[in-house]
């Protein structure tokens, strides 16, 4: 298993490199990086004919197209990487310069071929198949190319509406490793590769334009290293790529011409167009076809000759560019067609209406399509702006995470430090469970005070019942006592059982016998009366601060006192005192009573 | 297009989503926990404050009774009671001749409360003394004051010679008290 993960990672790392570098900020956020060269708002165009170069410079300012010319460049310099880079920074402007924003567009009018399309891609109308599947699998639309898939060779169909048919172009490019290099991510220069033959032959059905319609045109391109015929009636009939061989013209320029032209009738009547395309002029193809046509005694009456001179092409084209165009500086015609792109209409898809006009649009579209590889690699090597932007995305909110990580980071920080600024984290865990059981003990002994004083509060002491007595009984000559007998028992005997666990009533009795005087036998009186037995009580709470003997809430006092005649006077002091007394006083404490008798409950040590 | 989004979806979603999110998780763990261990311990302060307070409240309230709680401890601890009742008696008594009183009888027995259940088993203790009044409320006085966990059931009061006056004569006396203990 790890033998197949790692490699896929490195494969995935690999990728996520190159997407990296694709999807800088600055690139992402300007749509124009993700244009094709044709949108860049600078341009640089160079035409290449297999041995001279021209470059030239198209700026887009205000809207409006700038033209200038373009770095030195020779032949041999399309072929070395280093010295493109090189250009494509000095027009950018330093060393440092970002390339990105540079679109090569590369008119090539070399090594171009003709193919034979396959009958199932034949129709005009398959156009849109037909375009896709060259650009993958070249060997299923051309006939004769088997499997190959030579990047280096690019193959583009062009629909032939007004004969019902598609042919093929090809061109060789042998400039791609340079070019290639210069889109890598580092560098980014947008590049497109024009077919210069289709672009010449775009410009001049639209210089000819309703000139076309009046009788059948031949167009002869004549580049220095190959001549394009294009015979035209009510639409282009054919495209015929004569090389020149090592020759200044075709091998057999006449036999090729009139072997074109013979089988669409068009000799009869027919404007053979000679255009100047390379460095020769284009009245030697003249000269060769005119005797061609006597030696092989050929009928060409109606055949009209015009040999365009470059000038009358630039004057030409200066009308509908609104400017004078400077031949110097523009150098090429064929960059006119992608620059000036609304000459030949607005529409952006091919229409397969025939025509003068569709044909002219057609041609105007096909002559901006690029030979630059499309198949499936390449266009997987390109990252969209999507994935830019979704790369971009996750890579800010990478670093928003990163943010909260540390933001998180911070407030567990600051929590801590602030928790431990307090005096809550210094406070020991010892010190609290020693509190704590500090606390424990004082609260125990606090709640055993509070129990025992309740519970140990005087309810029946000796001294008190003494001095109670003194207190109900003052020393006096007119009573005597003999005995006292005090005693404690329950409020309501029938309640003492069932009320174990109660707070139980109780009554305190006082039994005094004793002699008495007459007078005496009145104070005993006196004592029967609650309200007097009630003072004495109360009294007697306040002066010896026991509160047990306070006739409060439902506590009562009664006194009951039994006087008789004492029949044994014996002594004087029985004759003194002749009665015999017996009072009893009685006090209640009811059991709701703050000083009932208490429930003591098995109480254990604090 | 699909090996770039794959690895976009690994390298700049998945593994970052990976090494942020563990210690983002981690992290929010962390700081929950000492949120909850600084709360803990706050409340734990507040609480070691607010107890500090109520144990100076609670020594501000035991303070008067702080130095007679160990003898209150001592007077209901059940163990060793006769000899703590006598010596009360003796410590009760000891101010006055046998003249003015004198001790005649201490029987200590165990039983129950005959007046009130909620007291329970405890000691009953039977006194008798011979003396004069004023010594002999005193002693009671002094004795109840030293125990006050005896609770007097029952007293008799006998004239030994004449006199008018209760206090002005000697005394026989019976003291039966409840002792109350702690068990």
């Amino acid at each position: 298993m790890p033998n197949r993960v790692l490699p896929i990672l490195s494969e995935l790392a690999e990728a996520h490199r190159t997407a990296k570098k694709y999807a800088k900020i600055s690139r992402v956020l300007s749509r124009g990086r993700f244009e094709t060269a044709e949108n860049q708002a600078v341009r640089w165009h160079l035409h290449f004919d297999g041995r001279e170069v021209s470059s030239t410079l198209c700026r887009v300012e205000d809207g409006t197209l700038e033209w200038s010319k373009g770095p030195e460049v020779s032949a041999a310099d399309l072929l070395q990487k280093e010295i493109l880079r090189e250009k494509c920074r000095e027009i950018a402007g330093g060393k440092t310069a970002d390339l990105s924003k540079l679109g090569i567009i590369l008119h090539l009018a070399d090594q171009v071929e003709r193919g034979i399309v396959f009958e199932s891609y034949e129709k005009p109308e398959s156009h849109a198949d037909a375009q896709v599947a060259v650009r993958d699998f070249p060997g299923t639309v051309i006939a004769g190319l088997g499997e190959s898939t030579e990047r280096s060779a690019q193959w583009r169909t062009y629909p032939l509406v007004a004969p019902e048919r598609t042919i093929a172009l090809k061109h060789e490019l042998s400039l791609l490793e340079a070019l290639e290099n210069l889109t890598e991510p580092e560098f980014d220069v947008k590049v497109a590769i024009h077919s210069a033959p289709i672009e010449m032959l775009a410009l001049l059905l639209l210089i000819y334009g309703t000139a076309l319609g009046d009788k059948p045109h031949c167009f002869a391109l004549y580049y220095d290293r190959f001549t394009l015929l294009a015979p035209f009636s009510d639409g282009v009939l054919d495209l015929k790529v004569l090389p020149h061989r090592s020759q200044d013209i075709p091998e057999n320029f006449g036999d090729d011409f009139f072997s074109l032209l013979e089988p669409l009738g068009l000799l009869s009547s027919c404007t053979l167009v000679l255009a100047p395309c390379g460095s020769k002029d284009a009245s030697r193809l003249f000269e060769v076809l005119d005797s061609y046509a006597h030696l092989h005694q050929k009928q060409v009456d109606g055949l009209e000759v015009q040999i365009l001179n470059s000038e009358s092409i630039w004057h030409t084209t200066s009308k509908p560019a609104g400017e004078p165009l400077d031949p110097a500086t523009v150098q090429r015609p064929e960059l006119l067609t992608g620059e000036y792109s609304n000459w030949f209409g607005s529409e952006k898809e091919i229409s397969f209406s025939v025509g003068i006009e569709p044909e002219i649009q057609r041609l105007g579209i096909l002559s901006r399509v690029s030979f630059f590889p499309d198949d499936q690699a390449t266009r997987e090597k390109r990252l969209p702006r999507s994935l830019a932007m979704l790369l971009l995305s996750l890579k800010i909110g990478r670093y928003l995470g990163v943010l909260f990580l540390l933001g998180l980071a911070g407030i567990l920080g600051f929590h801590v430090l602030n928790a431990y600024r307090g005096d809550a984290m210094k406070l020991a865990s010892d010190v609290v469970s020693r509190e704590s059981g500090s606390y424990n003990e004082l609260n125990a002994s606090l709640q055993y005070v509070k129990k025992w004083g309740k519970n140990l509060a005087p309810r029946s002491n000796a001294w008190s019942v003494m001095d109670f007595v003194l207190t109900l009984l003052p020393e006096s000559p007119d009573i005597a006592c003999n005995s006292i007998h005090y005693s404690v028992r329950p409020a309501d005997v029938r309640l003492t059982a069932k009320s174990a666990n109660k707070p139980g009533g109780f009554a305190r009795e006082w039994v005094i016998t004793g002699a008495c005087s007459e007078k005496g036998r009145e104070q005993l009186a006196r004592l029967q009366e609650n309200a007097a037995l009630t003072a004495i009580f109360n009294d007697v709470a306040q002066r010896l601060n026991q509160p047990i003997f306070a006739i409060e809430n439902k506590r009562t006092v009664k006194a009951i006192s039994r006087v008789e005649l004492n029949s044994q006077q014996v002594n004087l002091v029985a004759r003194e005192l002749p009665y015999k007394f017996s009072l009893t006083v009685t006090q209640e404490i009811p059991a709701d009573d703050t000083l009932a008798l208490p429930v003591i409950a098995k109480a254990t040590n604090p | 297009m699909k090996k770039y989004l794959k690895a976009i979806l690994v390298f700049d979603l998945a593994i970052p989503a990976l090494l942020l999110g563990i210690p983002v998780i981690g992290l929010f763990i962390a700081l929950a926990a000492f949120d909850s261990f600084a709360d803990a311990k706050k409340e734990e302060f507040e609480q070691h404050a607010e107890q500090a307070q109520q144990i100076a409240v609670l020594r501000h309230q035991l303070e008067p009774v702080r130095d007679k709680l160990p003898m209150l401890k001592s007077v209901l601890a059940g163990a060793d009671i006769e000899a703590r009742l006598d010596r009360g008696i003796s410590s009760a008594l000891e101010k006055f001749s046998p003249d003015e009183i004198e001790s005649t009888l201490r029987d200590v027995q165990p039983g129950p409360f005959p007046v009130q259940q909620t007291f329970g088993e405890g000691k009953r203790l039977a006194l008798r003394f011979r003396g004069f009044w004023e010594p002999l409320t005193l002693a009671a006085l002094n004795l109840e004051t030293q125990q006050p966990n005896l609770f007097l059931e029952s007293l008799a009061l006998q004239k030994s010679q004449g006199g008018s006056q209760p206090n002005s004569s000697y005394l026989e006396s019976d003291l039966s008290y409840f002792v109350i203990t702690e068990n």
